[in-house]
C-alpha cells in the first residue's frame, strides 16, 4: 500500500487517539495511558509492517 | 511518515504510567497504614513513608506483609509498562484481569465464604449443617490464596464454634454459633474491599470525582447546618404554631438530605429487597432515628411483633450487618480521600449475596447440592446461565459420573 493511503487510513481509524494533546496525556492515569500507548503500538506496528512490505 | 512523532508520543505516555505507579503505590502504602492503625500520621513522600515504616514497625509480621504488598504491585504494574514499551497489547480489560486475578478474586472468595458460612448457619437445622460446615471448614483452609486474610485466631474460633454447634446441635447454640460469625464477616468483608482498595488502578482516576463528590456533599451539609441554626434562631425568637410547624418539617425535610440518612436509607432499602422475598416486613426509618444502632433497635422490636423466629431473625441482622459495615468502611475511605468504588463493590456483594440466597431457598425447598457444587456455582461468573441452573446441570453431571455426594 501507498504511503500516503496508509497515512490517511491510520489518520481516519486512530482520529481519537491522534487528537490526545499532550497536555492531556500528563493529566491521564494509568489506565487511561495504558490504553493510549496500547493504540500507539497498534499505529506504530502497521507503519512498521508497511515499511518492511515497501522494502522487500 | 510520523513514526518518530508517534514513538515520541509513547515515550510520554510511558512516562505518565511511570509517575501514576508512584501514585498508586503511595495509594497503596496510606491503605497500608491504614488498615494497620496508623492512619493519623501524614508523610510528604513514598520514600518517607517507607523509612518510616522501616524503622518504626517493630512487628516483623507487619513489615513482611508491607514488602509484600509492594512487591505484588510493583509485579503487576510494572509487568505492564514492560509489555508496552515492547509493542505487545496490553488493554484495559488485560490489565483489570491480572489485578483482578492477583488481588480481587481471592478476596471475593474470602467474602463468600464468610457470608456462606453465616447463611448456611441460619439455615442449619434444615440443611444438616454437620457434613456441609465440615466441608467448608476444610475448603476454606485449603485455598491457599485466602489463608493470609485469615488469621489463627479467627479460624480457630470458627473451628471451636462448629465443634461445639456438631455436638449439641442445639437451637441456643446455633445462635451463638451465628453470633460468633458475624464479627468474623465483617472483618473479612473489610479486608475485601480494603484488598479491592489496595488494587488502586480501578480508582484512582476516579479519585477526583470522588473527592469532589465528597466536597459537594460536604458544602451541602454545612449549608444544611446553617439552615438549621437559623431555623433554631427562629424557634428561640418565639416563632411557634403553624410557622413552628412549617420549621419542624423543613428541618425533617433537611434531616433527610443529609449524607447519613441516606446512608441508612440505602442500606434499608436493600435489606427490603434482599428479604422480599421471604415475606419479612423490613420497617422504614422514623424520621428521627439518627444511627443504624436506633434503627437495629426499631428493626428488633418489628420482627418480633412479626413473629419472625429467631433464626430467620438473625438472618435479617446478618445481612444488615454485611451491608451496614461494607457501606461505612467505604464512607471512611472516601472521608480519607481514598480512590472510591463504592458501586462495583456494592454490586458485587450484591451479586453475591443474591446467589447464595436463590441457592438456599432451593436447599429448603429440597434441592440437594454438595458443598463443593454450592461453592463452584456461587463463585461460578459469566456461564451464560442462571446459576441456580448451572449448579443444576453441574449436579446432573456429576450424578451421571457417579460423584454425587449427598448431605441431605
Amino acid at each position: 500500500m501507498k504511503e500516503e493511503t496508509i497515512e490517511k487510513s491510520i489518520k481516519d481509524e486512530y482520529k481519537d487517539v491522534l487528537a490526545i494533546t499532550e497536555e492531556e496525556i500528563e493529566k491521564m492515569s494509568f489506565l487511561e495511558a495504558c490504553n493510549y500507548v496500547e493504540k500507539l503500538n497498534e499505529i506504530i506496528e502497521k507503519i512498521e509492517k508497511n515499511s518492511t512490505e515497501e522494502e522487500l | 511518515m510520523e513514526l518518530k512523532k508517534y514513538k515520541e508520543l509513547k515515550a510520554k505516555a510511558m512516562q505518565q504510567m511511570g509517575s501514576e505507579v508512584k501514585e498508586i503505590k503511595m495509594t497503596c502504602l496510606e491503605q497500608w497504614l491504614f488498615e494497620n492503625g496508623y492512619g493519623n500520621i501524614s508523610f510528604a513522600s513514598y520514600e518517607d513513608a517507607k523509612k518510616w515504616i522501616e524503622e518504626n514497625v517493630t512487628d516483623s509480621k507487619k513489615r513482611r506483609d508491607f514488602y509484600k504488598t509492594e512487591e505484588a504491585v510493583d509485579e503487576v504494574l510494572q509487568g505492564i509498562m514492560k509489555d508496552l514499551e515492547f509493542g505487545s497489547s496490553s488493554k484495559g480489560t488485560k490489565v483489570a484481569r491480572k489485578v483482578a486475578h492477583k488481588y480481587i478474586i481471592p478476596a471475593a472468595k474470602v467474602v463468600l465464604s464468610a457470608v456462606i458460612l453465616n447463611y448456611l448457619a441460619t439455615k442449619g437445622v434444615e440443611i444438616g449443617l454437620r457434613k456441609v460446615s465440615q466441608n467448608l471448614y476444610e475448603k476454606m483452609t485449603s485455598w491457599p490464596n485466602n489463608i493470609k486474610l485469615l488469621d489463627k485466631e479467627s479460624l480457630q474460633g470458627i473451628k471451636e464454634n462448629l465443634l461445639e454447634f456438631l455436638e449439641a446441635q442445639g437451637k441456643g447454640i446455633l445462635e451463638k454459633f451465628t453470633d460468633s460469625i458475624i464479627p468474623f464477616a465483617k472483618k473479612i468483608t473489610s479486608a475485601a474491599v480494603g484488598l479491592l482498595e489496595i488494587v488502586g488502578i480501578y480508582g484512582i482516576n476516579k479519585k477526583t470525582k470522588y473527592i469532589r463528590k465528597l466536597r459537594e456533599v460536604k458544602n451541602k451539609n454545612e449549608d444544611l447546618e446553617n439552615e438549621n441554626s437559623e431555623l433554631k434562631e427562629q424557634i428561640r425568637e418565639g416563632n411557634a404554631g403553624e410557622e413552628k410547624n412549617e420549621i419542624k418539617g423543613k428541618r425533617e425535610a433537611a434531616l433527610k438530605n443529609t449524607g447519613k440518612y441516606q446512608q441508612m436509607q440505602y442500606i434499608v432499602n436493600e435489606l427490603k429487597k434482599f428479604f422480599k422475598d421471604g415475606k419479612i416486613d423490613i420497617p422504614d426509618i422514623p424520621v428521627k432515628c439518627v444511627s443504624m444502632e436506633e434503627y437495629g433497635k426499631k428493626l428488633r422490636e418489628s420482627l418480633q411483633s412479626q413473629n419472625i423466629p429467631p433464626i430467620k431473625r438473625q438472618e435479617v441482622y446478618a445481612v444488615l450487618d454485611i451491608y451496614k459495615n461494607s457501606i461505612e468502611y467505604m464512607c471512611s475511605e472516601l472521608r480519607l480521600g481514598k480512590c472510591g468504588i463504592v458501586k462495583n463493590t456494592m454490586r458485587t456483594i450484591e451479586g453475591k449475596l443474591q446467589q447464595i440466597k436463590s441457592l438456599a431457598l432451593d436447599i429448603a425447598d429440597g434441592t440437594s447440592y454438595t458443598i463443593k457444587q454450592f461453592v463452584r456455582v456461587a463463585l461460578k461468573k459469566g456461564t451464560g446461565k442462571s446459576d441456580v441452573t448451572g449448579a443444576r446441570d453441574s449436579q446432573i453431571n456429576d450424578r451421571e459420573n457417579g460423584n454425587i455426594e449427598e448431605h441431605n
